[in-house]
């Protein structure tokens, strides 16, 4: 297995606990990673996750299962840096999902979306 | 002085705008290696034909030196004194230029590492990927309150892509790239595409649903704040063709494809300085 870096492995992590429904064990996150990930490497990742308020856990029998919470957020927004400037000035170091649109973007975006919208 | 000496470099940096304009089918990875060996091949050559004009130019030959540089010197005549200042400024300007973004970066970094990774308290929607052993995603409450867990899934899979294959590296050597030849600003748009695209496609098949990946790049797009007008309403996002992209076929693996270009590309590039910067090189040594 190729080193990971623990910021990439804790997207993986949360990707993973975002897929499943309910509560996930360590060992069922480790086998649901690309490549596999130790138990202790998992709880690591974990740990970071609940100090962050991005998971919360259960006992089950003598071990704790977790599941994706994420909805209280752990971090101040006014410590945020300014998004609207990386939002129109795209960085290159700070990858961001998406940017904002322009009107005809947006226009053709939505006949996009309805169209998938009929697909359905 | 023969205007020879530009050729090369020319003729690469024409090679990487026709290589954006027209990319060949493949899997977006390999468009971006590609794109990234050819602006970076295009500065390098602009950098080694700068630094050649300088040393031309402020006669740091002698007679002397030059007698035993010979054909070399025969070969190109003498660069005039104004030609050489100008590149001289250029390298200065350069210089700078990537100073400014190093330390631009450096900052952004900071603020964003000062911030942690997690959830920030914010209405608007966004997801923001820092690279770094102790980097992660920094999710908005906006965006987790507008999302599914399946569409939170392809958002976690899209932003582990960009960490996990390093694209952050790729951006910023880009993005010197672009500073040392703003020619290549085209070329380096279509590097961003690419590698948003790349992330696209890790997370479509992570997820295994493409039309569930492109609608949640699309909702999110269509909930963030007006653009200002200005800057992005000439450009554009790429959001649009993204979401077209993963609508339509998936894209070839290029497990063939992508390496043979790829080493088209790097002889394409090797062929094209090689000659300048040995030769410029070999020149200078004589000089000194």
């Amino acid at each position: 297995m190729s080193r990971r870096k623990l910021g990439q492995l804790e997207a993986e992590v949360l990707a993973v606990l975002a897929g499943a429904d309910g509560f996930l064990s360590p060992n069922d996150i480790g086998d649901r990673l690309a490549g596999g990930a130790a138990y202790t490497t998992v709880n690591t990742i974990l740990f970071r996750l609940l100090d962050k308020n991005m998971v919360d856990r259960e006992k089950r029998g003598r071990a704790y299962v977790y599941r994706l919470t994420a909805d209280e957020p752990g971090l101040a927004a006014e410590r945020m840096f300014g998004h609207l400037r990386l939002a129109h000035n795209p960085s290159a170091v700070l990858s961001q999902f998406v940017h904002g649109l322009n009107p005809k973007e947006e226009e053709a975006l939505r006949a996009l979306l309805d169209e998938t919208e009929g697909q359905r | 002085m023969n205007l020879e000496i530009y050729l090369p470099t020319a003729l690469l940096a024409l090679g990487t705008l026709v290589v954006a304009w027209r990319q060949p089918r493949m899997h977006p990875a390999w468009t971006a290696r590609i794109l990234i060996l050819f602006i970076g091949g295009s500065a390098l050559a602009v950098l080694g034909l700068l630094a050649f004009l300088v040393v031309m130019a402020t006669g740091v030959w002698t007679p002397a030196k030059a007698a035993l540089a010979g054909g070399l010197l025969a070969d190109n005549g003498r660069v005039p004194l104004p030609v050489g200042v100008a590149a001289g400024a250029l390298l200065v300007l350069i210089a700078v230029a990537v100073t400014c973004s190093a330390l631009r970066w450096r900052r952004e970094l900071r603020e964003a590492r000062a911030v942690g990774t997690g959830v920030v308290a914010d209405e608007r929607p966004y997801a923001v990927a820092v690279p770094g052993h102790d980097g992660g995603v920094i999710l908005s409450s906006g965006l987790v309150g507008m999302l599914s867990r399946r569409e939170l899934e392809v958002v976690f899979r899209h932003e582990a892509a960009h960490l996990e294959h390093r694209h952050h590296l790729y951006l910023m050597a880009g993005s010197v790239f672009t500073r040392v030849f703003p020619c290549l600003a085209y070329p380096y748009r279509a590097l961003r595409y690419a590698l948003e695209r790349w992330a696209d496609e890790e997370a479509a098949v992570a997820v295994g649903d493409r039309v569930l990946t492109a609608r949640t790049i699309a909702r999110v797009a269509l909930a963030q704040p007006p653009a200002a007008p200005g800057r992005l309403a000439l450009t554009g996002s790429h959001v649009t063709r993204r979401v077209t992209a993963l609508l339509g076929r998936t894209p070839p693996d290029s497990r063939i494809a992508g390496p043979v270009l790829f080493g088209g590309a790097w002889m394409a590039a090797g062929s094209a300085i090689s000659p300048t910067v040995t030769h410029h090189v070999n020149l200078v040594l004589v000089l000194l």
